[in-house]
């Protein structure tokens, strides 16, 4: 037998909950002037923020809580009583235990709380079911299992009542990776896959290692303050001590042995030691070099690279570079190629692509990988590579072929977590970090 | 790389042809110019190579346009006649403003297209190639309005006044440096010099204040100029010629007659300029082959290479190739090669697969940090990721912390982003800050790079750092989660109180690992906490990984 009666109730709205929480903006504001007996406006608008400041002035006057002499917030005798009272507040704690406020419309009206009419269907039993409740009071089903039940081994004769599994359940809670770290990982991880050696580095490098072993000339506009932060304290570094300095250096003056006519300038040492925040992770390359390889090498890194710009949705100061190299006898620039198309496959998952002519000041031949997006409707831009040139190896000590690669991870990770504003892959939004999807 | 446009109606009467939108693109990627959009007559292109100052020109491209399309190939042929004109250097120049050099260009036919696309080659080589014109700055004058010889020379702040570019009335060259736009841009070139750079005519007329302004007497290019003068002053007679001969084959290309200026620098030291001579330089075929994997007969490498517009012919076994004026980018054989490749066309290179045996590996410290971020998403911490670089607000005033030492960035492009953070506390507390209206509890951490300066060293330091906050926390929370961190690592240590300015007096604890200090955790000090409104109390503990990692790998030998 079915009985429906309809009733009020009211809800907290989340601005509600956070004026229950943090209290009314009106109570923030008379807890703040009665403790000093009075404040100028421009110090409420500093203390509470703008605009918090301008609804708390605006509800405590209207309800006559202060008043406003020449600029300098007053509170009345009303305005007393109600700060230790807090008379809203304590509405709004009776709302959040299922009650009914008094000045349910002026809560209504600031947008504290939310009205709904809830219908309550009550079942009673018929004559009917009052006898057979009779025979199920008897039932003795097992409700919640418990160590004692277990033991005595009672379940085998009570049986267990069943639970109704669809009924709504509470979201569990819980932690993860942040899933642009996870894109790195896996990119990492397939690398390794491929026979890659990871290499790492400091984020504060010489101008050496991040440009004259790259064979940019000291004058090279990607040395200029627009493009490359410096260091203020210490503003220099020391050179390794090490021969292959001097080859660099004659290599940027005169080409030394390298076949190459050189930069023709005079290389300043003092230069090169000056302290930058990386700006290439090709610099690690460099070390790996210098520090002598056993070839067949293949090496990469994901390092964090700086550089001074707009953050913006398409541009951060700092981000991520996945690059590396690939060092043997007899490679050549159709093995490049081949490599940047194994990337296009196996780590962007792009099937249509394209290689054209580029330009990287440490590399000749240069190119530059493109795909097309089927979900953009356009070619992007997903690495670019070039064969190291003699002037830069030789002076290191390698004498034979060297492919350098690059990846532009950060793009491949927007794709891949479907962002399309750059600065959401350092999310600071805890909710968005923890309901991502782990399998992108 | 830099950015410039062209107009289609122009690129099609220099190019004596027109190209549609697919053909335009195509040939463009072979001359290393990408086409970045068309509106209406004008096609903006982006530069793929920043050496080749040659193709900031409309002329230049067309030039190299014309190579790959086979309308004209090999050397393009200039020719330097005497112009009588002489530039001559007054050595006083020498600290503030060394070099210049100069041509002329006659019978010049300066259509509203020449002009725009002459202003444009002159303010893109200013800002890429002339480094914002301190490597280099540009003067176009009127030839018929100069009384040759020129001088180049020095006046006083209030010496020579003339009327600059755009202006009506004369100013000493000091007040052009404080009171004209251009002077205000580029006074900072001249700072510091009690004389500034001046080009003055036979008879006392100022051509120019360089690398600032030009008359507007002399300095002034309209479509009725028929002969032009143009300089070019710098730091450095090398890249002022190159650059020179860039504009003045860009000149000669509209049909300008180019005449040589004399330069003394000194009684015995009298140049010529432009100089047109070609470099010449070998290309061995085996090494083109060998380097791109493919099997070209010589031939075939010389048409290439002509028509990439460099000259090319057999010499003994190799090519003889010679390199034009306006080209400062070939610097090794290699470069030559690239032109070979970029000319027979990428996409007809059928690509190898590389089949190199090698091991990969993952570096050690990286695969300890995956433990560490393994384990604590385990124990229910959400891992972020923040910026290296911060402020020196929120790395030590924000912390209560005014006395802390950090690696500061010189040229900030802005305060936010002024500092190397030396931890990662106030990167995890500012995340906490902007989530305050998030459920709680919030565990959340982050392995991450901070950078310390130390001994006036600058060194890199992975760190973890953890932070719990909720309505209501204990320390023995973070100390049990901490322990537990390193107890799953494999790692012993002690806890000693300590205190610390971020942490509540009393509630804070080292983490000693044989006797030294690898990490802190404690309670966040109500201070910091509402620096970084967060409304409710924050547990919090940042380790250093490196040696946790070392005494890890010692004890497990």
């Amino acid at each position: 037998m079915l009985r429906d009666t309809t009733r009020t109730r009211y809800v907290l709205t989340p601005r509600g909950e956070e004026a229950l929480r943090d209290g009314l903006p009106e109570d923030l504001l008379l807890e703040r002037i009665c403790r000093t007996g009075e404040l100028p406006i421009g110090q409420a608008l500093e203390a509470l923020g703008r605009d918090l400041a301008v609804i708390a002035v605006g509800q405590a006057k209207a309800q006559g809580l202060l008043k406003i002499e020449n600029g300098i917030l007053i509170p009345t005798e009303q305005g007393k009583q109600a700060r230790s009272e807090r008379p809203l507040h304590s509405q709004l704690e009776e709302v959040r235990k299922g009650g009914e406020p008094g000045a349910a419309e002026i809560l209504l009206k600031r947008g504290l709380i939310e009205r709904s009419l809830v219908t309550e269907r009550v079942a009673s039993l018929t004559p009917e079911g009052t006898a057979a409740s009779s025979r199920i009071a008897a039932d003795d089903r097992i409700v919640d299992l418990d160590p004692e039940t277990l033991r005595t081994g009672a379940w085998k004769e009570r049986g267990f009542k069943p639970f109704d599994v669809k009924a709504p359940a509470p979201a569990a809670r819980f932690a993860k990776k942040q899933p642009y770290r996870r894109f790195l990982d896996m990119t990492r991880r397939k690398l390794v896959s491929m026979g890659f050696m990871e290499m790492t580095g400091p984020l504060v490098e010489l101008a050496f290692w991040n440009f004259d072993a790259l064979f940019q000339a000291q004058n090279h506009p990607a040395r200029e303050i627009h493009d490359t932060f410096r260091i203020r304290n210490p503003s220099h570094g020391s050179l390794p001590r090490a021969g292959f300095v001097k080859k660099v250096r004659m290599t940027h003056e005169n080409g030394w042995t390298t076949g190459s006519t050189g930069w023709r300038y005079s290389w300043s040492s003092r230069e090169a030691s000056r302290l930058v925040g990386r700006t290439q992770g090709t610099a690690l390359s460099a070390r790996t070099l210098a520090g002598g390889i056993d070839p067949p090498a293949k090496y990469f890194s994901i390092a964090r690279v700086f550089r001074p710009d707009v953050l913006d949705r398409n541009h951060l100061i700092e981000f991520n570079q996945c690059e590396g190299i690939i060092a043997d006898e007899g490679l050549t620039f159709r093995h490049l190629l081949g490599i940047l198309e194994m990337f296009a496959v196996e780590i962007a998952h792009e099937s249509k692509y394209a290689f054209v002519p580029s330009y990287y000041p440490f590399t000749e031949p240069s190119v530059d990988l493109l795909a097309y997006s089927e979900k953009q409707g356009q070619w992007v831009e997903l690495g670019g590579a070039g064969i190291f040139r003699d002037e830069v190896t030789k002076p290191l000590g390698v004498n034979i072929p060297v492919i350098a690669w690059g990846m532009g991870v950060d793009r491949l990770a927007m794709f891949s977590l479907g962002l399309d504003d750059i600065r959401e892959l350092f999310s600071h939004n805890l909710e968005w970090l923890r309901n991502s999807r782990v399998v992108p | 790389m830099p950015a410039t446009s062209i107009f289609a109606s122009d690129l099609r009467s220099l190019l004596g042809r027109s190209l549609d939108q697919k053909e335009l693109e195509s040939a463009m990627l072979g001359c290393k110019a990408r086409v970045e959009g068309v509106e209406g007559d004008e096609i903006k292109l982006e530069i793929m190579d920043s050496n080749r100052v040659d193709l900031l020109s409309t002329e230049g491209i067309v030039r190299t346009l014309k190579g790959y399309l086979g309308i004209e190939t090999g050397l393009p042929k200039f020719k330097v006649r005497p112009s009588g004109s002489q530039v001559r250097v007054d050595p006083k120049v020498k600290t503030v403003r060394p070099c210049v050099v100069a041509c002329c260009a006659k019978g010049v036919r300066l259509s509203d297209e020449a002009i725009s696309s002459y202003m444009n080659l002159q303010e893109k080589m200013h800002t890429t190639y002339g480094r914002g014109r301190r490597r280099m700055a540009i003067g176009f004058y009127d030839l018929d309005l100069i009384k040759p010889p020129v001088a180049y020379t020095v006046t006083r702040p209030d010496g020579h006044a003339f009327v600059p570019l755009g202006c009506e009335e004369e100013m000493t060259p000091e007040r052009i440096l404080t009171d004209h736009p251009k002077g205000r841009e580029f006074a900072h070139l001249l700072e510091g010099f009690d004389h500034y750079p001046i080009l003055l005519d036979s008879q006392g007329q100022v051509l120019s204040m360089p690398p600032v302004i030009n008359s507007n007497t002399l300095g002034r290019i309209t479509p009725e100029t028929q002969n032009l003068f143009v300089e070019a002053t710098g730091m450095d007679f090398r890249a002022l010629s190159l650059g020179l001969n860039v504009l003045a084959t860009a000149l000669a290309d509209r049909g300008a007659k180019i005449g040589g200026v004399e330069l003394v620098y000194g009684r015995k030291d009298v140049r010529v300029t432009p100089d047109f001579s070609t470099e010449v330089r070998a290309l061995d075929p085996i090494h083109c082959n060998r380097l791109l994997g493919l099997s070209m007969d010589r031939n075939e490498m010389i048409g290439l290479l002509r028509r990439a517009r460099l000259g090319a012919r057999p010499f003994n076994r190799v090519i003889r190739v010679q390199v034009p004026p306006y080209r400062g980018d070939v610097m090794h054989e290699t470069d030559l090669i690239e032109e070979v490749a970029v000319m027979h066309g990428y996409r007809r290179m059928e690509p190898i697969r590389p089949r190199i045996p090698t091991v990969g590996r993952t570096d050690e410290l990286e695969d300890f940090s995956d433990a560490v971020r393994e384990i604590m998403v385990g124990l229910g911490f959400q891992e972020i990721m923040t910026f290296v670089l911060t402020s020196p607000q929120k790395a030590s005033a924000n912390m209560r912390n005014r006395q802390m030492s950090f690696v500061e960035i010189e040229n900030p492009s802005t305060e936010t982003f002024s500092i190397f953070r030396p931890d990662l506390l106030p990167s995890v507390l500012e995340f906490l800050g902007r989530n305050a209206h998030v459920a709680y509890p919030q565990l959340v951490f982050e392995v991450g790079d901070a950078v310390e300066l130390a001994d006036g060293r600058c060194t890199t330091i992975r760190k973890a750092c953890l932070a719990w906050a909720d309505s209501k926390v204990n320390v023995t929370q973070i100390r049990g989660t901490v322990e537990s961190l390193l107890s799953s690592l494999g790692c012993q240590v002690r806890v000693e109180p300590t205190s610390a300015p971020p942490f509540i007096e009393g509630r804070a604890a080292s983490v000693m690992l044989d006797e030294v200090e690898v990490g802190i955790f404690g309670e966040i000090h109500p201070e910091v906490l509402t620096s970084w409104q967060i409304p409710v109390p924050v547990l919090a503990a940042e380790l250093e990984v490196l040696p946790i990692y070392r005494a890890v790998r010692k004890s497990s030998r």
